[in-house]
């Protein structure tokens, strides 16, 4: 198993609230500001995004891929964030 | 065949459930992904001989082929016979010219060859595939056709022998192998109910740390390199240069005893201060003593 990440780990430590789009694992300034631009302006329109698809994986990252242009890594990284915030809060 | 854009989300839904997918809510955002599933979905059963490329079924896109090893040995094999599967990625532009008409010179090859085409599927080839199906694919599967039945003997002997998730498991099926595909992956459901289907298809759990391994304390570790304060350096240094205690101490006592024997052998005795004020003080004994008796008398 991959080490988590200190953003991950932030993350999933609890409620997201509020926080912003790029608070999310593997989502930085640039790839955040494009989700921003596509309206996903909080992590929560994202977490929609990823319960819309049933936290299916392979679908999940093929959005982010389109939508933001995330590489493999990063896909995996704000998947497995997401993924594990709702294995905790949802 | 159906454009998957023409149809409205209840058909588009009812499609993918065709093929196994359940498809969540189609919605404006998921819309588009699940029209692209579709379309990957009709073009891979078009093809009979495709790769199961789905991340929802897909069983070993990254794993290891044990047919591997002998890829080398089989390269030689396949240049002579102008058989272009020398790399995987040259397989997907060499066997478009390669005609159906082939099989004929791929049955001259026993099962090492036939590994040598499931092995030749490499994980980069998979990753292609995982992320553009749509030209690489129909190449390969062009290529794949060329198998024979011997390929399905050596698939079934080989799902037998190997226990994980594997390349060969889900390597170019036949044609005519349509019927094979199913138990294959069948046995894989069957043995892993419950597995979480994971892109890459290979589970890792982590491996306990071990305290101690990495040579903790450091001391123990590297006993010649202590750390160690200036102080502790310099009194190091200084007691290499003592002189033992025991040697300070027998010098002591033959010194001693030489300066004891010279003053015996001495004549008469030294004049010291002190015997002098011992002198004096005798002296004046004396004479108070003849005072007090000439005071009493």
């Amino acid at each position: 198993m991959s080490s988590t990440s200190q953003k991950h780990k932030d993350f999933v430590a609890e409620p997201m609230g509020e926080k912003s789009v790029m608070a999310l694992a593997g989502i930085g300034e640039v790839l955040g500001r494009r989700l921003e631009e596509k309206g996903f302006d909080k992590a929560y329109v994202v977490l929609g995004q990823f319960l819309v698809l049933k936290k299916d994986e392979e679908l999940f990252r093929e959005w982010l891929k389109d939508t933001s242009g995330a590489n493999s890594k990063q896909q995996g990284d704000c998947y497995g964030c997401l993924k594990e915030w709702c294995d905790s809060f949802l | 065949m159906v454009e998957p854009g023409f149809l409205t989300d209840d058909q588009l839904k009812a499609k993918l459930l065709q093929y196994g997918v359940k498809a969540g809510p189609i919605v404006a955002t998921t819309r588009v992904l699940y029209e692209k599933k579709l379309k990957r979905l009709l073009e891979g059963s078009a093809q009979t001989t495709q790769h199961k490329v789905n991340g929802t079924g897909d069983a070993g896109l990254y794993s290891d082929c044990e047919e591997e090893d002998g890829m080398e040995e089989d390269e030689e094999k396949d240049s002579e016979s102008a058989l272009p599967l020398s790399e995987s990625n040259s397989l997907a532009e060499t066997t478009k010219p390669e005609s159906r008409g082939k099989s004929a010179s791929l049955n001259q090859y026993g099962s090492p060859s036939q590994s040598s085409l499931f092995s030749s599927f490499s994980i980069s080839q998979m990753i292609e595939n995982r992320f553009s199906p749509q030209s690489h694919r129909s190449e390969i599967g062009s290529g794949s056709g060329l198998m024979t039945e011997q390929s399905r003997d050596v698939m079934m002997v080989e799902k037998e022998t190997m226990t994980g998730r594997s390349l060969c498991l889900t390597s170019p099926p036949l044609r005519h192998e349509q019927a094979h595909r199913e138990p294959v992956s069948d046995v894989l459901s069957e043995m892993f109910p419950n597995a979480e289907k994971t892109p890459t298809g290979i589970f890792a759990t982590k491996r306990r740390s071990i305290k101690g391994a990495a040579g903790r304390p450091v001391q123990f570790k590297y006993p010649e390199m202590l750390p160690l304060s200036p102080t502790t350096l310099e009194r190091q240094e200084i007691q290499q240069r003592r002189v033992p205690l025991w040697v300070q101490l027998v010098v002591f006592l033959l010194v001693l005893s030489l300066l004891y024997l010279i003053y015996c052998s001495m004549d008469e005795p030294l004049s010291s201060p002190v015997s002098a004020l011992l002198g004096g003080l005798e002296e004046a004994a004396h004479i108070c003593s003849s005072y007090a008796t000439d005071i009493i008398s």
